[in-house]
């Protein structure tokens, strides 16, 4: 997003509109702001009135330039028009009400918008795309989210937010605990729906890759493990052209959690070690690239250069996420027999962890209670 | 200078082809979006 979206002369046109403000989650710095602020994952764009510090719109994920243009609109009409009639009200009281945490508020906002707006309204696609989000982002909801994708994104013109409030919603399904009776006719109806939104022209290249391994997972799910293994090949083949195509080493990057995930499902990590060692090349200070490798080299059983991938990732990483190298450290040093190392692995993250404060430990919490434990199996206390 | 009218004036003057970002420093923000009366864009973000 950072990469190509922000950078844009259309936004830079937009800067004096609004104050600009970034935030790295994993700093202990930003760690009030997060608990003021909660959001559920990265990149999140946060919309404030400085008048109250009130939220007015929260954005999950990427957007195009055209698309982050009306959100900026969006959230101007948030801060002045929450209080009229008609669905643009609607539409920002539910962006109010979503960016505040109030779930169900929002999501009967949503709903009120989109009924008043009727099928020609011209913003029915960002308000679909926002009731899916949020549905995605509610707990238990998985049917109403696959409901909502199915009879509102459905509906819309081909495009961006028909294609990821379809996708969202075929995630939803899979994501389903148990067997429901509803999952398997949601999931069958969904599928060729995202199958051809996958082939949308002007799609971001990290809501393709997305949508890809949706269908990949999809198929894997199902049992199909041929489907699975082309859907996967599918998402290896659209990330490697992908990074032929792109000059920047920023946008080749933020592709390759896709090539890890698309590599190790064919099981053959070997393929995305290359591109890996670029991205680590090219961006020196970045942690993710080396964490990447030491899973790959992981896989492929090349322990000594997993270890040494993961020391750089160390040496380089901070916050909640290092606890997830260590993690990865100290499964290399399991697999090696290496119970002394292990050990000191562990003891150094759980150190790292009990340090943070608290929120970032909060978030941290599963990991840190799993390394904690593990410490106290391989010092044979457990 | 006083900081604060420094900072409105890097905030209105972005460098070509840059949005001008705050970089992790929410009072700063808060503070420059009160004087000047604009809402603030959060770009809520993690290496990733």
């Amino acid at each position: 997003m950072e990469a190509h979206v922000l950078s844009d002369a259309h936004l830079v046109k937009q800067a004096g509109r609004f104050v600009w403000l970034s935030v790295d989650a994993e700093k202990e710095a930003n760690a009030a702001f997060l608990e003021k602020f909660p959001v559920n994952g990265y990149p999140t764009f946060l919309f404030l009135d400085p008048e109250g510090e009130t939220p007015l719109l929260r954005w999950a994920g990427s957007a195009g330039v055209k698309q982050f243009e009306r959100l900026l609109d969006d959230a101007l009409v948030a801060r002045a028009a929450a209080s009229g009639d008609g669905p643009e009200a609607a539409l920002a009281r539910a962006d109010r009400a979503e960016a505040a945490g109030k779930g169900e508020e929002a999501l009967a906002g949503y709903r009120e918008a989109l009924a008043q707006g009727g099928p020609g309204w011209a913003r029915r696609p960002r308000a679909v795309e926002s009731l899916v989000v949020a549905l995605t982002a509610a707990d238990g909801r998985e049917q109403d989210c696959a409901g909502a994708a199915l009879a509102e994104a459905a509906t819309l013109p081909a495009g961006s937010s028909r294609a990821s409030a379809l996708a969202n919603g075929l995630s939803c399904a899979l994501g389903a605990e148990g067997e429901p009776g509803w999952r398997a006719p949601a999931i069958a109806k969904l599928e060729p729906l995202v199958r051809e939104a996958a082939r949308y022209p002007g799609l971001l290249a990290d809501d393709r890759a997305w949508i890809l391994q949706v269908l990949a997972d999809a198929r894997e799910q199902a049992g199909d493990a041929r489907g699975a293994r082309r859907g996967y090949q599918a998402l290896w083949d659209f990330v490697a052209a992908e990074g032929k195509r792109t000059r920047s080493a920023e946008l080749r990057a933020s592709l390759d959690s896709f090539r890890v995930a698309a590599a190790l499902k064919l099981e053959k990590p070997q393929l995305a070690i290359g591109p890996l060692r670029a991205s680590e090349k090219a961006l020196p200070d970045d942690y993710n690239p080396p964490h990447r490798l030491a899973v790959l080299y992981r896989e492929a059983k090349r322990y000594p250069e997993a270890l040494a991938a993961a020391d750089r990732a160390l040496s380089r990483a901070y916050g909640p996420r290092k606890l997830r190298v260590f993690d990865v450290k100290a499964s290399v040093l399991e697999r090696q027999g290496d119970q002394a190392g292990l050990a000191a692995a562990l003891a150094e993250a759980v150190a790292h962890g009990e340090a943070l404060p608290e929120a970032q430990r909060r978030s941290a919490g599963k990991l840190l209670e799993r390394m904690r434990s593990r410490l106290a199996k391989a010092r044979g206390e457990g | 200078m006083h900081p604060l009218a420094l900072a409105l004036l890097v905030a209105a003057a972005p460098a070509a082809g840059k949005l001008p970002f705050v970089h992790d420093d929410y009072p700063r923000a808060l503070a420059e979006a009160r004087a000047r009366q604009v809402p603030i864009v959060v770009d809520v973000w993690t290496p990733w």
